[in-house]
Formats: structure tokens, sequence, C-alpha cells
């Protein structure tokens, strides 16, 4: 039996041996003949002889081989005599073989040989024989047999040698069977025999070693030899192990090569049906020539029995192929292991989605595990999550589950999806608690609930780990983070303890720096600068240039300052903002220190610490801030000038820049110094008059910083010039001016040549004006061509109240969710809220919308215009739910407290109005539409015309 | 390049044989076996020039109703352009394989007939390196070769001359993840192309690489998938794989259009 890997993937027919293909070949020319031999003559006792051995010989060719042996030994037994016997020993014999007796047939083709060594069937008998000794077990008498009859030559001699190779082969002796087959193929693969030589050569090449002549012989027995195979299926499978040879071998180009040339099983079953029609087309010829040649009759009908046989054959390998499992799933894995070796994680996740392309394929479970694996590996989170959603819910008791659930965490935890996360961990932990994956489950449960914030559920967590796997790989981790979740909780006593005990059990671990750097901090927590200063002082010494060193420099620092030591603070705190690792800690240092220069009253160093940063740091988000604090430090020690063109000239480098929208914060500030006279110099004696002021320009003098002339004529650059001309019509009180200026920028400017900060607000002022089309086209804009900027609020919370304003309120709720999710409402979060519970009251949610007004109208932050209109919305929450009298009191609220905000207190009156209305109190309704009607301020606003329209309604009654 | 050579009707008396000097053997039904050393065809008879065994040469007429078969044994131009193939020259295909094309046409429906294997040869190369010209005279001189993958190609590849939208619902309707055949090969090969064009790289990606996984055999399409999955990993901005992209084409492919166009797609 040839040996072939992973044999319970592929169909039985692949597990045939070539040896049993050769058997059969070689019983089935031994049957046939037998069968078609030249009738017997029977000589004694006449005609009853000749009747048993037509019903034997009948019996035969109908495979009722008990029959045939029956009337056969009736034959010898009644002593029949003469040359016709040899056939009757013969198919003796024969019938013994098929009827699997090998012990039998060895006597009876032995006593054959005996009476007939020189007989017709002679090489038949030797050929059978060696047959019978492989069914006994005797593989090398087998050998030696069928050597001998490779000796002899004749017809059987190419079947000998096959069978002669593959007890070779299987014996282990690939060497000398390649020999064989080699000597076998030499004359071209023309006849079925040598084509079954080559294949199984190739099955020799193959366990030899020999891979690469193997996949030759494979690729030669493609294209126009295919109708030569006798068993397709046999090719399949040596192309199965000659890939699978060079997978093992990590030769993964040549294992695709290989596997390449595997057939589907509805090719397979095409090319059987084709060989067996050409048999049938052969043996319909034979017939036509023994009529046409009778001289060659026997001859021909001897090839068709041969041929039927043949074809029986074939039927029966038919038959397999359209029974056999479905060799794809197994040729698609092995396929996407050998791209996976490749490093081609792509073309294996095409297999995989391949195999899905039936429901109900059986290997589903495993290529949805494999596919979902692969995105993991490809980073492709949200494809990943996907699949082995899929995976889960389909096979929910899989075998992968495990490994599902963690991988499914991990890419949750990367699309930043930590509560979905950590109920993958926890449903690791509750659903295979024996999971090898368990102790990284846990770790990462822990992880997860740690970055949530949720300290208190991740200490446990921590703890149920270090109970668990004490000396797992995550316990130094896991028992620092522990004490990191209490200091994080306030918990500094604790926190100390468990830093300390961190030391302890790993002096030399990997967060020994930081720990100490917490104790420092939880000393800080404590109020204990003298401690912290002793710490840090220690720290710095001890560890020196560490990532953690710009930290703890500025705690240092901290203390120095609560100490009052603030010469020494600042020293240190613009030497951490120089070493800080992180973008923050830079951040505060550099803020810190300019704090207690600008309390010092030093604004020279102050502008020469935020120069040196801008020289060192080009690249840091505190960049424009520092340009910003620089100005004004310049500005504050008395060089409003030099602020200005320090200004101009950092404008002058980003102005055409569209991507830098921090530009708007410099024209701004440009604008506000321009804004202000310049201070007149100090007069050394103070009983000199000072002299004359000239009158302050700010318009002269932004356009001597800002001078169009001095930058490209291009739309974005004119937009920044309007919008500084704008900015300083604001800051000098010209809100009409401003407001122009803002409205030409958005009429003479397209959409696409403005920076973020510019289309946020154009668009805001489009909507402000009601022109919801335009406003929405910036908007948009803005989304599409600034993805990531901060101010993307401007754009969901504008395209949620356009939406408002058109009626569609799910749009609108979906808009400021987004704005929420998306872009975290920095900036709109009032609006945004207040949008929300309109949006949540057109859809008719008034109880999800009542407690969003109740925080938009107690968030003292948000104090103003949004205030009066939810305690407004409070009302008609009320109203809608008919308790009328709680209605007006929140009516009634806002023209009372709110009378600034003329459009709330306008429709606060009309609502109230109305809402006496329905309590049959005309009088107060009238006085309230009356009221509404004698405000001059609220005049202009259309609510006055209707309540002076129901006034006149009701006059006559 | 030479062109495609005119096709000759049916009755054609002799024409060039890709065959000088080899013999064709011809089975008859009633078991007799010929060996032609000239064969020609008129209508439904095939005249030989038959070797006899005592090494004459007489003339055979044969009536194509009593033909089993024609064996015409290894041809050494198809050999060639198996090798060109597997080089992925499709020029050289189309080059090598324009005698056998006219030679075997007038044979192509009888059994034994290398119409097939030719054409399987052919439509690939059409399908990447063919010019208007020889797809027009590909559908002036078509004959059905009985295996319908190939014969699906062919209809795939005149649609994609003369009927862009249909050829365009086509590829859709061929391109499934997993397909085998010729067409479907075709049908990634433009779907990449399209996604490419509508600079939807992910999409290109898969489609190339559909040649490849599903497809490997028909290494003539390969030079241009890779070439397109190496464009549309660059364009993602994966340079790291558009570079294994375009090693891989120089090395498997050297000398193709394909192995120069990604030498420069790196530059």
């Amino acid at each position: 039996m040839g040996s072939l890997p992973c044999s319970t993937l592929l169909p039985p027919a692949r597990k045939q041996a070539f040896l049993s293909a050769a058997a059969a070949a070689a019983l089935c020319g031994l049957t046939s003949i037998t069968g078609l031999e030249a009738p017997l003559q029977a000589q004694a006792p006449g005609e009853a002889a000749a009747e048993i051995y037509t019903k034997a010989m009948t019996a035969f060719s109908n495979g009722d081989f008990p029959a045939a042996l029956a009337g056969l030994q009736q034959m010898l037994s009644i002593g029949a005599e003469g040359p016709g016997m040899e056939s009757v020993h013969y198919s003796l014999a024969a019938a013994y073989f098929n009827q699997k007796e090998p012990q039998k047939a060895k006597a009876a083709f032995e006593n054959y040989l005996k009476l007939y060594p020189a007989g017709v069937r002679a090489a038949d008998a030797l050929l059978a024989l060696a047959q019978t000794e492989v069914l006994l077990g005797n593989k090398i008498g087998a050998a030696v047999r069928f050597a001998d009859v490779a000796k002899l030559g004749g017809p059987n001699r190419e079947q000998a040698v096959l069978a002669q190779a593959a007890l070779l082969k299987e014996g282990g002796n690939a060497a000398e069977a390649a020999a064989l087959l080699q000597e076998l193929v030499a004359g071209g693969l023309r006849t079925p025999e040598s084509v079954q030589a080559a294949l199984l050569l190739g099955s020799v090449e193959a366990a030899h070693g020999e891979r690469a002549k193997a996949l030759g012989i494979l690729g030669n027995l493609q294209g126009r030899l295919l109708p030569l195979v006798d068993n397709p299926l046999q090719l399949n499978a040596l192309a199965f192990e000659i890939g699978d040879a060079f997978l093992n071998a990590g030769e993964f180009k040549q294992a695709l090569a290989a596997y390449g040339m595997v057939k589907r099983r509805e090719d397979t079953v095409l090319l059987q049906q084709q060989r067996i029609q050409a048999l049938a087309r052969k043996y319909e010829a034979n017939i036509a020539s023994a009529k046409a040649e009778p001289a060659r009759a026997v001859e021909l009908a001897t090839g068709n029995q041969r041929i039927k046989a043949l074809v029986d054959q074939c039927k029966l390998t038919l038959e397999e192929a359209g029974k056999s499992a479905d060799t794809l799933p197994a040729l698609r894995a092995r396929q996407a292991a050998a791209y996976q070796g490749l490093g081609k994680l792509d073309e294996a996740v095409l297999l995989f989605e391949s195999l899905l392309q039936k429901p109900d394929a059986p290997s589903r479970a495993d290529a949805l595990f494999s596919l979902g694996s692969l995105h993991a590996q490809l980073g492709e989170a949200a494809d990943c999550i996907r699949v082995l959603e899929t995976y889960r819910k389909e096979f929910g008791s899989a075998k992968n589950l495990d490994t599902a659930l963690l991988l499914q965490g991990t890419n949750l935890l990367q699309l930043d999806r930590p509560e979905d996360a950590a109920a993958c961990f926890d449903a690791l932990l509750a659903r295979k608690p024996e999971s090898p994956h368990l102790a990284t489950g846990l770790f990462l449960l822990a992880n997860t609930r740690f970055s949530q914030s949720q300290y208190t559920d991740a200490l446990e967590t921590y703890k149920k780990y270090l109970k668990r796997f004490a000396k797992g790989e995550f316990a130094e981790e896991a028992a620092y983070r522990s004490a990191l979740a209490h200091f994080f909780s306030g918990q500094y006593a604790p926190a100390m303890e468990g830093f300390e005990s961190y030391q302890k059990a790993h002096p030399n671990g990997l967060y020994v720096q930081d720990a100490e750097y917490r104790i420092a901090a939880c000393y800080s927590a404590a109020g204990k600068p003298a401690e912290v200063v002793k710490l840090c002082t220690t720290w710095e010494a001890r560890h020196g240039d560490h990532p953690v060193s710009g930290d703890v420099l500025s705690l240092h620092a901290d203390a120095l300052v609560a100490l009052d030591k603030r010469e020494q603070a600042i020293a240190l705190y613009r030497k951490s903002s120089v070493c800080a690792a992180t973008e923050e800690v830079v951040h505060y240092s550099l803020f810190a220190a300019n704090k207690e220069l600008q309390r010092l009253g030093r604004w020279n160093q102050s502008a020469d610490m935020f120069r040196e940063f801008l020289a060192a740091k080009p690249n840091h988000p505190s960049q424009v801030l520092a340009m910003y604090w620089l100005a004004r430090a310049l500005a504050k020690e008395g060089k409003p000038e030099e602020a200005k063109s320090f200004l101009s000239s950092k404008i002058h480098a980003f102005i055409d820049d569209r991507s830098q929208d921090a530009v708007e914060q410099l024209l701004s500030q440009l604008a506000q110094l321009c804004s202000k006279p310049p201070r007149p110099p100090a007069t050394q004696d103070a009983s000199t008059p000072p002299p004359a002021a000239t009158p302050h320009d700010p318009e002269a003098s932004l356009n001597t910083f800002l001078a169009p002339k001095d930058f490209p004529d291009t739309p974005l650059v004119r937009a920044r010039i309007l919008f500084a001309r704008s900015e300083l019509a604001r800051m000098t009180k010209k809100t009409d001016e401003a407001a122009a200026l803002l409205d030409r920028m958005c009429k003479d400017i397209p959409a696409k040549a403005l920076g973020a900060s510019l289309l946020a607000q154009c668009a805001d002022r489009l909507l402000e004006r009601g022109d919801t089309t335009e406003a929405g086209k910036f908007y948009k804009e803005l989304l599409r061509s600034f993805p990531k900027a901060d101010l993307l609020d401007y754009a969901y919370n504008g395209l949620g109240q356009i939406a408002l304003l058109n009626g569609k309120p799910a749009e609108a709720l979906q808009s400021f969710e987004y704005a929420v999710d998306k872009a975290g409402a920095a900036t709109k979060l009032r609006e945004v809220t207040l949008g929300r519970a309109k949006a949540l009251l057109q859809l008719g949610r008034t109880e999800d919308a009542r407690p969003v007004l109740e925080q938009v109208a107690a968030t003292r932050e948000w104090r103003g215009e949004a205030t009066a209109e939810a305690v407004l919305l409070l009302g008609e929450v009320l109203a809608k739910k008919g308790d009328l009298a709680g209605a007006l009191q929140y009516f009634q609220r806002v023209f009372v407290a709110y009378q600034r905000y003329e459009k709330q207190v306008a429709r606060a009156y009309l609502r109230a109005a109305e809402c006496f209305e329905q309590l049959q109190e005309p009088e107060k309704a009238a006085a309230h539409y009356r009221e509404l009607s004698s405000k001059p301020k609220l005049a202009h606003l259309p609510e006055v015309e209707v309540a002076r329209s129901r006034l006149k309604q009701e006059s006559p009654r | 390049m030479k062109k495609l050579l005119p096709l000759l009707g049916p009755a054609l008396l002799l024409i060039a044989s890709p065959f000088s000097g080899h013999a064709q053997t011809v089975q008859l039904k009633d078991g007799k076996v010929l060996f032609a050393k000239e064969m020609r065809r008129e209508g439904n008879f095939l005249f030989l020039k038959v070797s006899t065994p005592n090494g004459a040469v007489t003339d055979e007429l044969v009536q194509l109703p009593q033909l089993e078969r024609i064996d015409f044994g290894e041809l050494p131009a198809l050999v060639e352009a198996r090798q060109l193939a597997q080089a992925g020259d499709a020029k050289g295909v189309l080059e090598i394989t324009s005698q056998p094309a006219v030679f075997f046409r007038t044979y192509a429906d009888l059994p034994g007939s290398l119409w097939p294997d030719v054409m399987r040869l052919r439509l690939a190369a059409l399908a990447v390196a063919g010019t208007s010209e020889m797809l027009s005279e590909l559908q002036k001189s078509w004959l059905p070769t009985g295996d319908p993958e190939l014969d699906t190609a062919f209809r795939l590849i005149v649609a994609g001359q003369n009927d862009p939208a249909g050829a365009r619902t086509a590829w859709k309707a061929l391109a499934q993840p997993g397909a085998g055949t010729l067409a479907a090969g075709i049908s990634w090969l433009e779907t990449g192309q399209a996604a490419l064009k509508a600079k939807q790289w992910r999409e290109a990606v898969r489609a190339f690489l559909s040649v490849e996984v599903f497809v490997p055999q028909q290494r003539l399409l390969l030079p241009k998938a890779l070439l397109g999955a190496a464009t549309a990993f660059k364009e993602k901005g994966d340079h790291g794989k558009a570079a294994a992209f375009v090693h891989e084409i120089g090395a498997d492919f050297p000398g193709t259009p394909e192995a120069a166009a990604a030498a420069d797609l790196l530059k």
C-alpha cells in the first residue's frame, strides 16, 4: 500500500495501492481469458462432461465462482481427460483466486504448472501465482515470482515489472523500484501500462526525495496523456503526494505547482467517462474486425475480454470518483499552507473564501477559522472580527472556539472596541476554562478593563491571574499593573505598597524605573514635596537618561514649585521639555515653565525658551501654541512690532498650505495685536509731557504685516486675509463688517480651496444665514478633505442641524451621534447635545429626549441661548404628555429668566398662550398674546404676527 | 511577429503541414492502422500516402465514417509553444501556433485532432496579447472545439471586442471564487484592470490574485495578473508586497513586457 500523507482528508479511492491496481489488471486478464478459452472437447463420458463444462464456464463468466468451482471439480471427479482439461485446471485455480481463497488458488496454479509446464496459460499462471503470494502476505516470494514472469517476457511482462516495482517500493527499496520503472517508461508513455508505470515512478521518486523528478513525471502525465490513465484518482493521489513532499520540505512554489495538477472531481469523472467511451468504441471496432477477418476472431475476442475487464474497472473507479469525498477542501487547505509558507497571505485568504461559497460545505468551520486567523495576521481587524463572528455564530462549540475568541478580542481592542473585546475574553474564560489561551485571555481582560479606567475590575482580574498563574508569562506585568490600577484610582497607599512589593520581587524588572517614579508621585499626591524632591534626585542619579526621565523631572519641578524654589523648578521644567519621551509631557513642562517665568515677569526668558522649542521640535503639535506665546512674550516685553513681524513671518510660511489649519490661530493673534494701539514710550522726566499720540489705525497696521502683495494671489490666501480682516473687525467691535467679510469669503472662495478651520467657520456662517444648501457643501468638503481634522464635529453638527431643518430627524440623530463618536464633539458638544434632543423629539421619543434636555439645561458651562431653548423644549415634552400646567411653568421660565434670547422668548409666549387656550383660560391666553405683541424687541419675529392675528380672532368673543 | 495565415476552406487539397517528416497514425474503425506520410482532406475523404512494411509508399483513400482516430503524435511546434506559454511569452505563442492553427482547423471535427490543444494555447495568448486584427480573424475562423471551457473563453474574448457591456456582465458572472477555467481567468484579469482604473485597489488586488490562485495553469495570464497585483499593492501603499510581486515577475517571466513594466513600477 502506498503511504499517502494526510489520508484522512482524502477520499477512499486515493488509498488504492499501486500494487492493487497492477494486480487487478493481471487478474482481469486471467479471468477473462479463462472464460473465453477455446471450448473444451469433453473426451469422456461424452455429452454430460461437455454440459458440465459449459455450465461451469457460464457460471464463471457470470461471476458465480462457487458454482463454477463445483462444476470444475465435478469435471475432475468424473475423470475427464484430454488436452481440453488444461482449461479446467486453469479455470479452477482462477476461480479459487477470484473466490479469495489464495491458499487453494496457489495449490491449483502449482498443480496446473506441474501438469502443463509449457501450457498455453503457463505465463498467466505464473503471474497469478505471484499475485496469490501477495495475497498470502509473502511479499518476498511474490517479488521473486514477478521477476520470473518479467524474465519470461511476453504480454505479462509490463504487469509483472509494475507489480515487482510496487513491492520493492513498499519494501523501502525505492532505488531498485525506480530502476525497474524507468526501464518501463523509457520507450515513451504510449500504453496504459507505461502510464501506470510512470504514475508509480512518480510516487517512488517523491518518496525517495527526488521531488523534482516526481514533479516532472506528473507534469508529463498531464494534457494528452490523461486519457491513458486508468484511474485518474491515482493521478490526483500522486499530485497530492508530490505536493505534500514539497510542502513538508518547505519548497512551497513547487508544492503549488504539484497541487495545481490536482483535478476537480467533476473533471475526474469526465475523464473517466471519456476513457470508458473510448474503450467501448474499441470494443465495437474489434467486433467489426472479427466479422471482416474470421481468422483473427479468437485474438480479437480475447482483446475484447481485456477491454471489457478494463471497462468494468473504469466503471468501478468512476463510481468511486462520484461517491468519493470532495478533495477540494483538502487541496485548498494545502495550497493555503503553501502560500502562507511563501508569506502570501492574501492568496491564502482567497482560497479559504472560495470554500465558503457553499454555505453547507463540510469544511466551512475550518475555512472560517483559518480565514479569521489570516485576516488577523494581515492586520485586517474588521474582517477578522466579521469572519470570526460568523464562525462563532455557526459553530458555537467548535474546537477552535477559544482561539477564535482570543483573536476576536485582540482585534476588537485594535479597533478600539474595548467593551466588545472584554465580552470575548469573558466568553473565553466562561466557555473554555481549560483552554491553553486562558492565561492570555485573563490578562488581556484585565488590561482591557484597565484601558477603560475600570480599575476595580482590572485589579480583581489581575489578582485572579496572579493567583492562578503566579509564574505565568505576564505575572510581572500583572503585578506592576495591579499597583498602577491602585495608583490611577487614587488609592496611593496600596499603590505604594504594590510598587514596593514589585521592586522587591523584580529588582531588575522591566518596570523598576517607572515603579520608583510612581512611588515619588504617591508622595506628591500625599503632599510631601520634600520627600518627592529626595526620591526624584535619587532617581535621576540612578537612572539618568531613561524614557521616564521627562516625567520624573517635571514631577521634581512640581515639588520644587510647592517648596517655592521656582528658579530650580524652571530649570527642571525646561530640561524635562527637552528630554521627555511623550508629547504630553513636553507640552506640560514647557507651559509649566512658561507659567513660572510669567509669574516672575521674565518675558525675555519665556521668548527664548519658545524660540529654542520651535527650533528643536518643528513637528510638535504644540508648535502653534508656542508661536502664540512667543509673540505674546515679545508683546509683553514691549516689542509688539517684533511680535507682529514674527507672526507675519510664520504666517507667510504656511498661508498657502491648505493642510496647515493652525494658520488661522496666528492670523487671529496678529489681528488682536494690530487692534491695540502701541504703548507710548516711557519718558525720563515726569514733567515732560508725552508727545502727541498719532491716532492708531488697526487696519493699516494689519495691512503692514499682512499685505496681500507679499503673498501669492490664490483663493486660499485671499480667504485667509479676509479672515484676518474679519477678526480685526470683530475685535474692534465692528460686528457687521466682520460678518460681511465672512459672507464675502463664503461667496467668493470655493469650498475646495479652504482649509479645515475656514471651512468650518464659513459653513457655520452659511447655516446661521439659513443657506443650508451651501452650508451642506462646505461641511461635506470638510469631511471629505480633512477626515482627521480636529474640527469634524463642526461638520457632523452642521449636517445634523440641516437634517433637522429639512425634517429628517433620523438622519440628524445619526449625524449628532457621529459628532460624538467619531469627532469627540470637543467644540460643539452643546449644539450636538441639544440637536440630539430635538431629533429625538421630532422622532416622537419624548422620554429619551427629556434627560438630554435636562442635561443641557443643567450644564453651567453651556448657559445661554441653548439653556433657554432646552427649557422651552422641556415645556414641549410636558405639553405633549398633556401636562399643560407643568409645561406652562417651563414656558414662563423662559420669558422671565432668558429675556436676552428673543427667538426663544417669543416662542415661549406663544406656546404659553396656546396652553392657556387649551386649558380654557382665554383671558390668560389673550394676556400672553398681548404681552408678546407689545414687546418692541420682538416685533420682527413671526410669532408676533401670529399673536396679533389670534388677538383679532379673539376680540369678537 | 508573423501574421496569422488566412484560413482555407474544408475543400483544401494539401496544406503546409506542420508535421513534415512525421508520420501520422490513422486508426480505422475496422482495427486497421495506417501510417500516413502525407495526408490531405477533401470533404468527407482523407487522401493518404501510406508507408508499407516493405518501405513502399501507396495511396489510400479513407472515408471519414471509417475513421476511428488520427494520432498526430507530439508536434514540436506545440511542445515549443507550451514552453513559451510556461515562460509567459504570449506573442511567441501566437507566432508559433499560427501554422498549426491553420492546419488543425481542417481536421477540427475529426477524432484525435489537436485543434482544441492549439486553441487552448492561442485563446489564452490572444486574451493578453491579441490585437483587434487578430481577434477579428479569430472570430472569422472559429470552429467549436467540443470543450465547453474553450468555447466559453472564445465567446468571452469576442464579446470583449464586439460587446463591451455584455462582456462586463459576463466577467462579473464568471469571476467567481474558486472557478478554475480559462474564461474565469480572463474575467479576473479584466475585472482587475477595471478596478485599477476605478482606483479600487483592494478589489483589484483580489481579482489579480485570483488568477494566480485559481488558474495557475494558465501561465500566459500570469504576468499581467502579477503586474496588476503589484500596481494595486503599490497604490494601496503596500510597497513591500508590490516589490515582492515585481521580483516574482522578473524571476518567473523574464523578457516579457510585464517584467519590464514591473521594473519601472518601483522606480
